[in-house]
């Protein structure tokens, strides 16, 4: 395993466990662009020789990105289980992507930046920031995008704008993220409320799902839908002023809920305490749901002894793929889940 | 108590057809003798089957030939599975099939944001359309077309949009 591997295995996701603006509602903002290069067929009907290609085209032009020297570019098929699945957990690439023979990713040391090459559309031009920085991304976004866009040709028509695979995406290309720590409007009921409204003013609010497809509490995704007949920047101030709508609402359930039924969530953030003070094994799941519960304790001041670092240490280092890299061999899932125990333990502070 | 067949009074009904036209409502219960699937039973009819009956008796089944894109071979047939193009032509040459303004995405057909640079650095001249001329331009039509409803909401966007930009 090179060294960049290494580094990523020993440190929690920088773009999701540090705070930045609005942060700890808004956990991180990820934003892509998709694009695609004229006269190529799309990957999924793109034969190897010709994915490679368009691969190494790719790889080539992002050495005039500023900072290359600090950019790894990777083949999919010359990495391995582990490796992949490193990728995998922190969402650089995709479950598609890890079969296909022609997948490849730019990403950068501090993983703020990264671009997925032949997965659904020959490019994902990805930026993740913690907090919400929408402005920020999307300036950084479309000043990569031009780099790319004056040495490859896109594809573009002038109706439908960039053509991308899957008409979902077609004409900015766009796709704005945040995941929300929604725990309050999850406990006092609303979120069902909260969904049907972002669904009115077209955007998508879901709930986060992990590796095992578990859906841990109050943890959503809000995204952005449209893309044809509207401008990125409109689109972004937009999202922006139905995000802060959002925060007001989380804000005013959580001083309401502390307010009227403060016992509720002290049972629940001191249950996820008793948990992992006394387990010896612990899924990927159930770790997450209660390291989350035990954040939020933290957020409402229900701790003394605990900070935020700890737990988010905790999140990102509970991951299988995580486990697997540090211990440097792959485990059955028993051994997975005892280690996991301990870990989480010693890096929240209740070890003996 | 087990229906039987409305055809052949013999068979018990596996299918219950209602059809609702104005005030006139009627029903028809069948069996798959009737039906012309005779190899399947009830228990095991798929769902495939039953759209295809449906289809079959709503008349609504289209034997158009599948379109190809000349391109790179994508049928709608390919898209209607995998609700992906295989290529950027298959915009211009499954245009029907695609029924890009069924998509929650789509606003309008047209795209507003950035282009593409030519290459050798040369910014591709960009087709000026104003968003407010466009609109403006909606709303003309919609009124000639008497449609007031989809209007007074063009009419707020436009009203919307001069004040954003004010």
């Amino acid at each position: 395993m090179n060294s960049f591997f290494k580094n990523l295995a020993s440190r929690s996701m920088p773009w999701l466990c540090l705070s930045g603006p609005s942060s700890p509602i808004v956990l991180s903002t990820k934003m892509s662009l998709a694009r695609n290069i004229a006269g190529q067929l799309y990957p999924d009907k793109l034969d190897e020789l010709a994915g490679l290609d368009v691969l190494e085209d790719i790889f080539e032009v992002s050495e005039s990105l500023p900072d290359y020297e600090r950019l790894n570019s990777y083949e999919l098929n010359t990495l391995n289980e582990i490796e992949k699945d490193l990728l995998l957990e922190r969402s650089h690439i995709t479950h598609n992507s890890v079969f296909s023979g022609i997948a490849g990713v730019i990403i950068d040391e501090e993983e703020y930046f990264s671009v997925l090459v032949n997965d659904e559309d020959h490019m994902k031009i990805q930026v993740m920031r913690p907090g919400l920085e929408l402005h920020k991304s999307w300036k950084y976004l479309t000043y990569v995008d031009d780099i790319f866009g004056k040495k490859l040709k896109y594809d573009f028509s002038n109706d439908y704008g960039y053509l991308t695979a899957s008409p979902e995406h077609v004409g900015t290309g766009l796709k704005c993220e945040v995941l929300l720590d929604l725990t309050g409007l999850y406990l006092s009921g609303q979120i069902n409320g909260l969904v049907q409204s972002a669904r009115v003013f077209g955007y998508e609010l879901q709930a986060s799902e992990n590796q095992d497809n578990r859906k841990p509490q109050g943890r959503y995704i809000l995204s952005t839908v449209k893309t044809l007949g509207v401008k990125e920047e409109k689109i972004i101030s937009s999202f922006k002023s139905f995000i802060n709508d959002v925060i007001d609402a989380e804000t005013r359930s959580r001083v309401k809920l502390m307010a009227d039924s403060s016992h509720r969530i002290q049972n629940l953030v001191s249950r996820a305490y008793g948990t992992l003070k006394y387990n010896f094994m612990l899924d990927e799941g159930e770790a997450f749901d209660l390291l989350l519960t035990l954040r939020l304790g933290l957020q409402l001041g229900l701790f003394e002894n605990l900070n935020f670092k700890q737990v988010e240490d905790a999140l990102t280092c509970s991951g299988n793929a995580h486990l697997q890299s540090v211990m440097q061999e792959l485990l059955s899932t028993e051994d997975l889940n005892k280690t996991r125990a301990s870990m989480v333990r010693k890096k929240i502070g209740l070890a003996d | 108590m087990q229906k039987i067949c409305d055809i052949c009074k013999k068979n018990v009904a596996a299918i219950h057809i209602e059809k609702h036209a104005g005030e006139n409502h009627t029903q028809m219960k069948i069996c798959c003798q009737c039906a012309g699937i005779e190899a399947l039973s009830p228990e095991n009819l798929k769902s495939e089957d039953l759209q295809k009956i449906i289809a079959d008796l709503a008349f609504l089944q289209k034997p158009s030939e599948p379109e190809v894109c000349s391109e790179c071979g994508t049928t709608t047939v390919d898209f209607d599975k995998s609700k992906r193009v295989g290529c950027g032509a298959c915009y211009d040459n499954l245009k029907a099939s695609l029924n890009l303004h069924l998509y929650p995405n789509v606003i309008q057909n047209k795209h507003l944001g950035k282009t593409p640079f030519k290459l050798g650095f040369e910014p591709i001249q960009k087709e000026e359309v104003d968003e407010l001329q466009v609109l403006e331009a909606k709303l003309t039509s919609l009124i000639t077309d008497e449609e007031y409803e989809t209007a007074a909401k063009v009419r707020d966007q436009i009203a919307e949009l001069k004040k954003a930009l004010s």
